[in-house]
């Protein structure tokens, strides 16, 4: 049984960040990177399963679209379990949208055979939750999203698992196999890598593929293979926040304040 | 670095830690460590410190990142102060509570406001680099030097003469505004700053008097907050009918103790909370409060240092658990008692009990059998625990009960040894602060992932070189004198 983890190496906004000039997005120099957080969760299912059914031959594949520093994602996966990982680069897949990553992974997919892709829900950077749909819509597999719980043994042809609906609602389903599956915080509880598997990760094989190794032509990636493009990004001039000012009293009246407003009291 | 002496043990000192630092610094250089680099740049020379400076500003981002990072030290802060350029990166450093007195000197500039305002919020800003700040015409840099405690009286004085409501009431409130300022600043404003006016140290008697005849609740109770009220007023105040007035004033120190036995039956159970954490309180009164319908009362006289014995043991079977709890966390509870809420049906207070230091050995052990994380954290932590013991939680699969270990100063080197690896990163940021640690383990530790724990381990084995030089130069001095 193979699982395949897609996981993003996501960008963190630094508190007074600046724009770049052109509007397009944030200055590079205002950004730190780290993995996304619903992919730690969704690597820590794949992990669970490989371990709950040890002597299985089960091989969790954490895989990645992005430059040479999206290394660091993948090797944050290995450090706590699994082989090897696969990143996905080269300059024509900049500016690349969803649909466009989406793509790429899909033909991973097809090229890995997996038996089921966990992804993130979404990422914590720009918050699409469209990759793990698109892969499961290109590939015409069975996919569901949002999943809380999840019953899977090798060998299954269904797996059962539970997505989390609004007002705390659950819905319990099957799902024929293969499937894509996009995973939710909070399904389990993610480790922390020991520093043997640190030291370890960074011997591991992480194998570096272009748009062509899968099978892409330049047109199906980056700007030009995009189904979107971000025109502009924009500080809202107004917020809802309200800076609360005054002597301490004057802050503890107002407060009070919103506390009834929000209750209805007042 | 220190000059070597004649003596041939500081040499051999000095010689120990020039190498340790060189070792430190071309690992630093070689690795690309910025987090080695700043925990080494305070300590270096100007030669040291240049080489360190390629690592820490080679990248614009780099440069931005350590202007705002909490632990950039004082040295690296001045350094960068001389590379700002742009207004932004400006204001970034004079923001930084670390950057130093000289530092915010040179970062003075009349045209950026931004920065000019964060200099003067800055804590290490002296009343002489305030004062030549100019305020005029920025909201922002006024607002700042009146909520500054080292802005002096003159600009104070001059700020109130122009400025709106809002700046009068920072300033109402500054250690600083005199009663001159007080007295026309009470004239001037709402409730609030007449609030604030008589909550000032230098608040005049006739305007404390007004403040005590003050129609608004909120005026009297800053009156009886007031660090230098007198105790007449303060006892008038507890007939106030407001109960936050009453309580404001019991809460005050200067009441003498017996005054707060008026209250005993106090109506308002925010007042009798107040009177129940006081020192030095009756006998009669305290035993009244143990039995006050309020469980906060109750365990407020529960965790009151100064309760008798036999009134602690009957909170000790309490209902509430948390009275009971109080019990067990207070230092004047006798041992015999300790031994019985270990035995309590409540985890809560057993975990209460399982941070004494003075428990027996049979109820340490006897505790330490519990499964419940808060009980064996406080059994970690205890400095009492047997090895076996602390040996056995240090390997718990629960990443915080594993923490109790390294946040006791009593572990022995043994266990922590075995906490090096641990894979919660928190834990060991903890642990290199260990007082345990020696130079071998911060050794293995500036190779740890965790940069925090990198920056640590430096920083300690910096200190480690520096107080054995300290140590040795002691020695040698003992022995000449000899």
């Amino acid at each position: 049984m193979k699982i395949l983890v897609p996981v993003k190496q996501i960008a963190a906004l630094d508190e007074d960040f600046e724009l770049l000039e052109d509007g397009t997005g944030v200055d590079p120099d205002y950004l730190d990177y780290e993995l996304n957080e619903w992919d730690d969760y969704s690597y820590e299912e794949a992990l669970r399963i490989m371990e709950a059914n040890e002597g299985a031959d089960i091989k969790v594949v954490p895989v990645t679209v992005g430059p040479e520093e999206a290394d660091d994602a993948l090797r944050r996966c290995l450090a706590k379990g699994g082989e090897r990982g696969i990143r996905i680069w080269d300059d024509a897949i900049e500016g690349s949208d969803p649909s466009v990553i989406a793509r790429i992974l899909a033909k991973v997919v097809e090229r890995e055979q997996p038996d089921i892709v966990f992804a993130g829900t979404l990422s914590s950077d720009h918050a699409f939750a469209q990759t793990g749909m698109m892969i499961a819509a290109r590939l015409g597999w069975s996919h569901a999203a949002v999943v809380n719980h999840l019953e899977l043994k090798p060998g299954d042809i269904k797996a059962t698992i539970h997505r989390e609906l609004e007002g705390g609602l659950e819905e319990k389903m099957t799902i024929d196999l293969p499937a894509v599956l996009t995973i939710q915080l909070g399904i389990n509880e993610p480790r922390y890598a020991s520093l043997r598997g640190i030291k370890q990760a960074k011997r591991k094989e992480i194998e570096v593929l272009s748009h062509e190794d899968v099978g892409l032509a330049d047109d199906d990636v980056g700007v030009k293979g995009s189904l979107s493009r971000v025109r502009r990004m924009v500080m809202p001039e107004k917020s809802q926040a309200e800076l609360i000012e005054g002597t301490s009293a004057e802050q503890a009246a107002r407060l009070t304040e919103i506390i009834k407003e929000l209750q209805g009291v007042a | 670095m220190q000059a070597m002496s004649g003596n041939s043990g500081q040499r051999s000192g000095s010689s120990k830690r020039k190498r340790d630092l060189d070792e430190l610094l071309k690992r630093a250089i070689d690795q690309d460590d910025i987090y080695i680099a700043l925990a080494l740049h305070p300590v270096m020379d100007a030669a040291g410190r240049n080489e360190l400076e390629s690592v820490l500003f080679a990248t614009r981002k780099r440069r931005r990142q350590l202007s705002s990072a909490p632990f950039t030290p004082a040295s690296v802060l001045a350094r960068m102060a001389r590379l700002a350029a742009d207004t932004n990166f400006k204001a970034r450093l004079a923001r930084h509570p670390a950057t130093p007195l000289e530092t915010l000197r040179e970062l003075v500039s009349d045209n950026d406001s931004e920065p000019l305002a964060a200099i003067a919020a800055h804590g290490n800003a002296t009343a002489d680099l305030l004062a030549g700040l100019k305020w005029r015409g920025s909201a922002a840099v006024q607002k700042a030097l009146c909520g500054n405690p080292n802005t002096g009286r003159e600009i104070l004085a001059e700020i109130v003469a122009e400025g709106p409501l809002e700046l009068l009431k920072e300033i109402a409130k500054h250690p600083n505004a005199d009663a001159i300022m007080l007295r026309d600043l009470r004239a001037r404003g709402d409730r609030y700053l007449r609030g604030e006016v008589a909550a000032n140290k230098h608040c005049p008697a006739d305007i404390q008097e007004m403040a005590e005849k003050d129609e608004e609740a909120l005026v009297r109770r800053m009156l009886a907050s007031n660090p230098a009220a007198q105790i007449e007023r303060l006892v008038r105040l507890l007939n106030d009918p407001a109960p936050q007035v009453r309580a404001a004033s019991v809460r005050n120190l200067l009441l003498p103790p017996e005054e707060v036995g008026k209250l005993s039956d106090d109506p308002s159970r925010q007042v009798r909370r107040s009177g129940a954490q006081r020192a030095g309180l009756t006998t009669t009164l305290i035993e009244h409060l143990s039995t006050d319908e309020d469980h906060w009362v109750r365990r407020r006289v529960a965790r009151n240092r100064t309760t008798p014995e036999d009134i602690l043991r009957r909170l000790a079977v309490n209902d509430t658990a948390e009275v009971r709890r109080a019990v067990a966390r207070n230092p004047a509870c006798p041992v015999g008692l300790l031994q019985k809420l270990a035995r309590d049906p409540n985890s809560w207070v057993r975990a209460g009990v399982a941070f004494r230091d003075d428990l027996s050995e049979p109820i340490l052990l006897e505790l330490a059998e519990e499964n419940d994380a808060d009980i064996l954290t406080g059994i970690g932590q205890n400095p009492m625990t047997p090895l076996r013991i602390v040996k056995r939680i240090a390997e718990h699969s629960d990443k915080d009960i594993r923490r109790s270990v390294i946040l006791n100063n009593q572990a022995p080197l043994v266990v922590l040894k075995m906490l090096l690896d641990d894979p919660y990163p928190l834990n060991r940021v903890i642990l290199a602060r260990h007082p345990a640690l020696t130079e071998a383990e911060h050794n293995r530790l500036i190779d740890d992932p965790e940069p925090q724990v990198r920056f640590t381990a430096t920083q300690m084995l910096v200190r480690i070189s520096f107080e054995m030089i300290s140590a040795e130069s002691s020695n040698m001095k003992s022995k000449r004198a000899e």
